[in-house]
């Protein structure tokens, strides 16, 4: 049996599972559904047989799982009655014990999150993102001819991280030499011991971020007193709604402009890869017709879907997909799963570049959290993909990918590749 | 962007007809008499009732491959004349590129963009208010005439880049025969 065949053996063995598993036991948050690449068989069993469909997490307790395309973004642009508040629980499943929970502008409801975001926005306002183009393919170009030929390297650690790290530290103006901090605090951030053994105690997390806190303490200082200047410290040190923050806020919200610039980009950087290497024909039309990367770019982080599900609270009594959602109740909307619902996307188990409406997708949320740095992630990836078609024919996906063990960052660490001369 | 450079007034591409989104039966039923109306432009000349008879008569002269006999079958409207009505909007560029199209009423200004493939509006979200990716600037003249905006519009346009004073979202400016000769245009990029 060759290897293409087992795999389809074991993907269908899989699909039985989620389709023959009784209801009540479905638990979409389970990291192993993440490691093994099966949770996509739950979300389409649910949003088939239960959209809104409540879950008993031994981790995260009750919640409710959203899986349909229109429920989810009813949920997203429904902010006065879903909250994203972090005293409430935020963003993720996770109901942290207080002292772990932080204060940032997407975990907050208006008006503040609208004052804070607004301090940071600018730094992706069309004319801000032109004048990176530049620097962001100079580094790209760079990055991509120093790889190594016909040998194998992990694609994650070579382009992925440090092209989205590099960019990070440009958007912060942090230390470059420095750089490989933001991923690790990036990494810490979103590690949870209750998920992954392998992770970080709760105690041994907060350390490393009062540790990034103390560092990103001095950058502030050096620039609150300098004139303004559009990096992200110093607009925070400066506009009005962020300059008294208080530690732990300026906390919060490095963690969500580190995490948000990075485990995201770095992910779809990725699985841009998988997707063409498993659909070789949509890598033979782009070769042939560039000018779809316009197309192709969206639908990659669809295809991805680096975040695959937000969390809001219910703060009333509310009717979601025929099921009657309580006041307190935590909802997570699959974003995965909306990016997969046949109701809203054609043919969504496929990859195709050159889909009609390929923006329209549930990736960067929608309503007043959506994504700040979604043109930006797009010009990233553009940007990649424009400098690789130019150099490679061919990148070979040697084997399957690590997966990272959560719920919540659809992620990869590490995808053996080789690179013919 | 890959747009068609130049898109010659009143054009209408059939993939992006096809490509026509989620939104209402009725919307999509319009958009549809829209792309028929059209499809049979070169044969018909007329408005209103009179035109629809013309379209009858067209209908049951043509076979059913024509894009005609589609909006035949489509269920009758109690505005059935309004929906044939189509105010002209003129949409500028950031570069100063000038594009009129005939926006069926009770369908949106940023539809009328995105279903002429006028380029400038991006409607990430389909027109749920929800994205801030259809922002344009209101001929000032224009703007008191408008319906004003509703809650969720002032939320999203805050997050919209470069918001001037005469700022809306175009997915949620309902084409009226009133906005006959409403100009709008473009901000720089849409984030």
């Amino acid at each position: 049996m060759n290897a293409h065949s087992a795999q389809n053996l074991a993907a269908n063995a899989a699909r039985d599972k989620a389709f023959s598993m009784p209801l009540d036991q479905i638990d979409p948050s389970d990291a192993q559904l993440f490691v093994d690449d099966t949770v996509g068989h739950y979300l389409e069993r649910l949003r088939r047989d239960d959209p809104v469909h409540l879950s008993h997490s031994p981790v995260f307790g009750p919640y409710w799982s959203v899986t349909k395309y229109q429920d989810i973004m009813t949920v997203d642009t429904s902010h006065q009655t879903y909250s994203s508040d972090w005293t409430l629980g935020g963003i993720t499943l996770m109901d942290a014990p207080t002292d772990q929970r932080l204060p940032m502008f997407i975990a907050m409801d208006q008006p503040k999150h609208d004052e804070q975001r607004k301090s940071v926005s600018p730094i992706v306002a069309p004319a801000n993102l032109a004048s990176m183009e530049k620097v962001i393919r100079e580094r790209t170009c760079k990055v991509l001819d120093s790889l190594p030929r016909n040998e194998t390297f992990n694609w994650v650690e070579l382009v992925s991280v440090e092209l989205t790290t590099l960019m990070l530290a440009t958007l912060f103006d942090f230390p470059i030499e420095d750089r490989k901090l933001l991923t690790y605090w990036s990494d810490v951030a979103t590690s949870n011991k209750k998920i992954d053994p392998n992770a970080p105690t709760p105690e041994e997390r907060m350390d490393e971020l009062r540790r990034m806190l103390a560092y990103f303490t001095r950058l502030w200082n050096e620039r609150v007193n300098a004139p303004p200047r559009t990096d992200l410290v110093s607009m925070l040190a400066h506009a009005p709604a962020t300059r008294n923050m208080d530690p732990m806020e300026y906390m919060g919200n490095l963690v969500l402009l580190i995490v948000g610039g990075n485990d995201t980009t770095r992910n779809s950087m990725t699985g841009g890869l998988l997707a063409f290497h498993r659909h070789p024909d949509q890598w033979a039309k782009l070769r042939a017709n560039p000018a779809l990367l316009s197309s192709a770019v969206p639908e990659i982080i669809r295809w991805q879907t680096p975040l695959a599900f937000m969390r809001r609270t219910a703060l009333a009594d509310a009717q979601l997909g025929g099921k009657q959602i309580k006041k307190g109740d935590k909802l997570a909307m699959w974003y995965l799963s909306g990016n997969r619902d046949e109701s809203a996307i054609e043919n969504p188990n496929d990859f195709i570049i050159d889909r009609a409406r390929p923006r329209q997708h549930l990736s960067f949320g929608f309503g007043i959290h959506r994504c700040v740095g979604n043109r930006l992630a797009e010009m990233q990836l553009h940007i990649l993909w424009e400098e690789i078609l130019k150099r490679f024919d061919k990148i070979e996906v040697l084997a399957e990918p690590t997966r990272v063990r959560s719920p919540f960052v659809r992620g990869y660490s590490h995808l053996p590749v080789r690179i013919p001369t | 962007m890959a747009w068609p450079c130049a898109i010659s007034v009143g054009s209408l591409d059939e993939a992006a007809v096809a490509a026509l989104s989620i939104d209402d039966s009725m919307r999509s039923w319009k958009q549809q008499a829209n792309s028929a109306r059209r499809n049979c432009a070169d044969s018909i000349r007329g408005t209103g009732i009179r035109q629809h008879f013309r379209l009858v008569a067209l209908g049951l002269l043509k076979s059913h491959k024509s894009g005609c006999v589609e909006q035949l079958r489509a269920p009758p409207s109690r505005n059935y004349q309004h929906s044939f009505a189509m105010p002209k909007i003129t949409y500028i560029e950031f570069n100063g590129t000038k594009h009129q199209a005939d926006v069926p009423v009770g369908t949106s200004v940023m539809r009328g963009a995105v279903d002429n493939l006028i380029p400038g509006i991006d409607a990430d979200c389909g027109g749920a208010c929800a994205c801030a990716t259809c922002h344009v600037y209101v001929q000032p003249e224009w703007f008191d005439k408008l319906e004003p905006k509703n809650t969720m519009e002032e939320d999203m346009l805050g997050f919209a880049a470069v918001t001037q004073e005469y700022s809306r979202l175009a997915c949620q400016l309902t084409v009226s025969e009133a906005m006959d000769g409403l100009v709008v245009s473009m901000p720089e990029g849409q984030h």
